[in-house]
């Protein structure tokens, strides 16, 4: 992940609340609203804060229609 | 028919951020109360008021609410569902944009009297000006010591904004959204108030139900019991959409008039004055119904009992000219795509009516697919999990009932 977006992505982190199971829909939807997509990055990242498979992750994300796990074209 | 402005009267009356005005306004005086009498007397207060569900269901929100508070599990959530997602149906975002710190109060409530220390609103991805209004909103109600280690105890709130698909405005698929996992519903019971959020005691209000609820503190049930009728007090927002020349969004008295009414006079007739050709009274999932019977009460009895339902109270009015096949093919494109898949008669059951539906559209039905759009329909209504399987065949079927000899009319065209 490029360096502004990690520091972008902290600063999401802090205004939920820091990392939860109670706060992570909210969370990747201001990851996917600011970003235009959730990087692999980010889905790795809270998988491990969170005790979430990485795939649990992906085959929720991927569902909706409004969530794109692609990279920004 | 007169508009009688109870939820709505501070719509568009103050800038959406002050809380001052709001309160001004005669604002958080339901939340004072609340405070006052105590969690168990504001559940038997709601109870009292005869208070239902404005999401669609018309479950009693008392009962609801009692039901959550008397679960020994902890912790308890509260989630107020502005997902707003029923074809027709816009009245949420008049209270959410127009009166938020009321819609805010009543989630206050509802959190102090279940004993819910973290609540959540969940937006229809679609209105993103409300969802960052909210945003904006949440961190107000912080500084004024409404949430946070607030007035109340500790009780947090999270905005969260919906990612598109329509089923995920129904209770259990709002849930599993919110625990992060595909929006799908599920078998009941257990209802979400003894099994919801996390497997925790969780309510689910809808946001005009919510918005009832200061309403209701402020003044007292036996106040709020003279609006409406007897058995169904308050008043409901009718969204008024469709081949009317004046669409929006009416709140009126329950029963203060016919759907007539309200079509006319509101309304003000239909596009090109042709006459009416038949209305959904409680949005793209109630049966459609014809011309003829548009002369029942505002109620949910009175809309019952010429064979429809109130449902979310979106009245879509569909015109003379429209075949009643272009009515379901635009309804059927829409729900076609937005069956969850947890239960099979929704999930194949669903995309066969749109199957056949456009077939018909495209002028090639038969009569075995009018008997097979029958069988399929009525078999999801009864066979399915959820509100969704078991209510997007009715207007299907009410058209067939109602206007079959527009499908006749298809067939008999097509080339031997
Ligand atoms: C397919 C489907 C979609 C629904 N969408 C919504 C919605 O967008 N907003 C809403 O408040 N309720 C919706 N509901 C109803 C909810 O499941 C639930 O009954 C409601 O939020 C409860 O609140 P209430 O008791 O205050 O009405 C939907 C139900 C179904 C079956």
């Amino acid at each position: 992940m490029k360096e502004f977006k990690r520091q972008a992505y902290q600063k999401l982190v802090e205004q939920s609340g820091g990392v939860s199971v109670e706060s992570l829909f909210v969370l990747l939807g201001r990851v996917q609203d600011t970003f235009g997509c959730v990087p692999r990055e980010v889905v790795r990242d809270l998988a491990a804060r969170t005790g979430f498979s990485e795939a649990l992750i992906y085959g929720a994300l991927t569902c909706y229609k409004d969530f794109d796990v692609r990279p920004e074209r | 028919m007169k508009e009688r402005k109870v939820l709505t009267r501070r719509v568009g009356k103050y800038e959406p951020l002050d809380l001052k005005a709001y309160k001004d306004m005669g604002g958080l005086g339901g939340l004072r109360r609340a405070l006052d009498i105590g969690p168990d007397s504001v559940i038997e207060e709601i109870k009292l008021s005869g208070l239902t569900g404005r999401g669609g269901a018309g479950y009693p929100t008392g009962l609801k609410w009692g039901s959550a508070a008397r679960e020994k599990k902890t912790p308890k959530y509260f989630i107020c569902n502005a997902d707003e997602g029923e074809l027709g149906t816009f009245k949420d975002k008049v209270l959410l944009d127009g009166d938020p710190w009321a819609v805010l109060e009543g989630i206050l409530i509802a959190a102090y009297a279940i004993g819910a220390e973290q609540a959540y609103i969940y937006i229809k991805g679609e209105y993103e000006d409300t969802f960052n209004l909210w945003g904006k909103l949440a961190v107000e109600a912080k500084k004024a010591g409404l949430l946070g280690k607030g007035i109340l105890g500790p009780v947090g709130l999270q905005v969260a904004r919906g990612k598109g698909p329509y089923i995920a405005g129904e209770e259990f698929a709002l849930i599993s959204s919110l625990e992060m996992r595909r929006a799908m519903s599920r078998l009941k019971p257990p209802y979400p108030s003894q099994q919801g959020l996390f497997g925790k005691p969780t309510v689910v209000n809808n946001v005009e139900t919510i918005a009832n609820v200061p309403v209701i503190l402020a003044e007292g049930a036996e106040e709020y019991l003279k609006l409406g009728v007897k058995d169904e007090p308050g008043t409901r927002l009718f969204s008024l959409s469709g081949d009317v020349k004046q669409s929006g969004v009416y709140e009126l008295e329950m029963g203060s008039g016919t759907l007539r009414e309200l079509i006319d006079e509101f309304g003000k007739g239909t596009i090109s004055g042709r006459p009416i050709k038949a209305v959904q009274p409680g949005g793209g999932t109630s049966a459609l119904l014809a011309a003829d019977s548009l002369d029942c009460s505002l109620t949910t009895e009175g809309i019952r009992k010429v064979g429809s339902s109130i449902g979310t109270a979106g009245v879509i009015v569909y015109e003379q000219g429209k075949s009643g096949v272009d009515i379901v093919k635009g309804l059927m494109e829409f729900y076609g795509v937005e069956s969850c898949g947890r239960c099979v008669p929704c999930r194949i059951g669903v995309v066969r009516m749109k199957e056949i539906v456009e077939r018909f559209s495209d002028g090639k039905g038969t009569p075995e697919d009018l008997e097979q759009l029958r069988q399929i329909g009525k078999a999801c209504v009864v066979a399915s999990t959820c509100g969704m399987g078991q209510a997007f065949p009715l207007p299907v079927l009410s058209a067939l009932e109602l206007f079959g000899e527009d499908f006749e009319t298809v067939i008999s065209k097509v080339p031997a």
